[in-house]
């Protein structure tokens, strides 16, 4: 660590947005620069609520330290490695110019006691969303699905380590790729890695089709790898954990949370393997997240339609359609079973 | 029933932070403990990122930018 020059940040207000561009549910984030702001590398992956920080270690963190040193030896020769690294363009500079956020100050003086008005990471992609929402544009599977893990494509990678491969799922996009366990990834497109975040990072901005070429180390030599992304990819991700899943229940659902029926329920509720069976978990009873309350919604109901779609839906896959398909102020029809009747209802979009 | 939990407790926090001087204080604590925590720190520069950009150029030395935030 002495061989860094360290800085702590503590909230998002005034956070730059051309520098800063990392999953924004994280609890942790690290980032490795040069002093001209040239972006060595990320770290920080996170997977579940509860266990917010099982993909990370001290270990696997300072493999990714030490591979930023490296880098940092070997700037400005290696900065081709570096380009794609370097965060886009982004829509505003600073969270507080999303319209959702302007009511926050660029900068807390502490010395002021201004201890209150922390803009949260996660507040970041919540302002994102909401502009698009209010704008009545549908949400991009990026801006659904963002900084999707590895094990999408197949592919789990050790916290413990920088970037190598604990196990392959049969049959995935990893797998076809031919990837084996204990390969250590030296660069994904072209991008130099020093940690799961940097895969992370090239799989949130690559499309469906595309072909990512994978240089690995295996047995002390090196070999090209060709990962495959097939279409609609992404959608398989669960973003039900994530902090920023609270709006887009408000968005999507009116505040509900929706769970999935085990096998035996399904069966017990005569619902199909392959039908919609989601049950209302939780009903907000606050502000905009009781819009499900107040069009008619209970808990225990088992969601089995939901605007017209009747397939089998995670609680993901159904917020995809809301903000993919639906417009705010749609109002949606929503069938449900309760007590094992079907009840009809109308739910607004917001 | 753990999610649904954590959902009531979040809006029951979320109301009694909108009424409670004590969560004010409780977060000035927090803030203060954690700034109190790094002030003496050699290795810390704390909430000031161009102070800290301005060190690397100085000192030719990468700079390890951590977010973190006090919730």
């Amino acid at each position: 660590m002495s061989q860094f020059v360290c800085v702590r940040l503590i909230q998002g207000n005034g956070l730059d947005l051309t520098l800063f561009q990392f999953d924004y549910d994280l609890t942790f984030a690290a980032f490795f620069l040069n002093a001209d702001r040239t972006l060595y590398g990320r770290y920080g992956t996170r997977s579940s609520l509860k266990e917010a920080e099982a993909d990370m270690s001290l270990a696997g963190f300072r493999d990714a330290l030490a591979a930023a040193l490296k880098l940092h030896a070997g700037y400005p020769g290696n900065r081709e490695a570096l380009a794609g690294k370097q965060a886009h363009e982004p829509r505003f500079k600073v969270p507080e110019e999303y319209p959702a956020l302007r009511e926050f100050k660029l900068k807390l003086d502490y010395e002021k006691k201004e201890f209150n008005g922390c803009i949260h990471c996660h507040q970041v992609r919540d302002a994102e969303r909401r502009l698009l929402r209010e704008r009545n544009e549908p949400l991009s599977d990026r801006d659904m699905f963002p900084w999707p893990i590895p094990d999408l494509v197949g592919l789990a990678l050790d916290p413990e380590k920088r970037a190598t491969v604990k196990s392959i799922a049969d049959g995935s996009p990893a797998a076809r790729a031919g990837f084996r366990t204990g390969d250590d990834l030296v660069s994904l497109s072209g991008q130099a890695l020093v940690s799961t975040a940097d895969v992370q990072w090239v799989l949130h901005n690559a499309n469906d089709g595309a072909k990512l070429p994978v240089r690995v180390k295996r047995d002390d030599r090196e070999a090209t790898l060709m990962l495959e992304l097939p279409t609609g990819w992404r959608r398989a991700a669960d973003v039900s954990w994530r902090p920023t899943s609270w709006d887009l229940r408000r968005m999507a659902t009116g505040g509900l949370v929706l769970e999935n029926l085990t096998d035996d329920e399904r069966h017990e509720a005569g619902v199909a393997d392959d039908k919609l069976a989601l049950r209302v978990k939780y009903v907000g009873q606050f502000g905009a997240h009781a819009a499900g309350r107040d069009a008619g919604f209970q808990k225990g109901d088992i969601v089995i339609e939901y605007d017209g779609v009747s397939k089998r839906l995670t609680e993901s896959g159904l917020f995809a359609h809301a903000t993919q398909v639906r417009k705010l102020r749609d109002r949606i029809p929503i069938t449900v079973l309760r007590k094992g009747e079907r009840v009809k209802l109308t739910l607004p979009m917001q | 029933m753990r999610r649904v939990a954590m959902c009531v407790v979040c809006l029951g926090a979320i109301a009694w932070w909108a009424v409670s001087p004590a969560v004010a204080q409780d977060r000035k604590a927090k803030i203060v403990n954690d700034r109190e925590a790094f002030k003496d720190s050699d290795l810390w520069t704390y909430n000031n990122l161009d102070e800290g950009i301005a060190q690397a150029k100085k000192t030719g030395k990468p700079l390890l930018a951590v977010l973190r935030c006090i919730p």
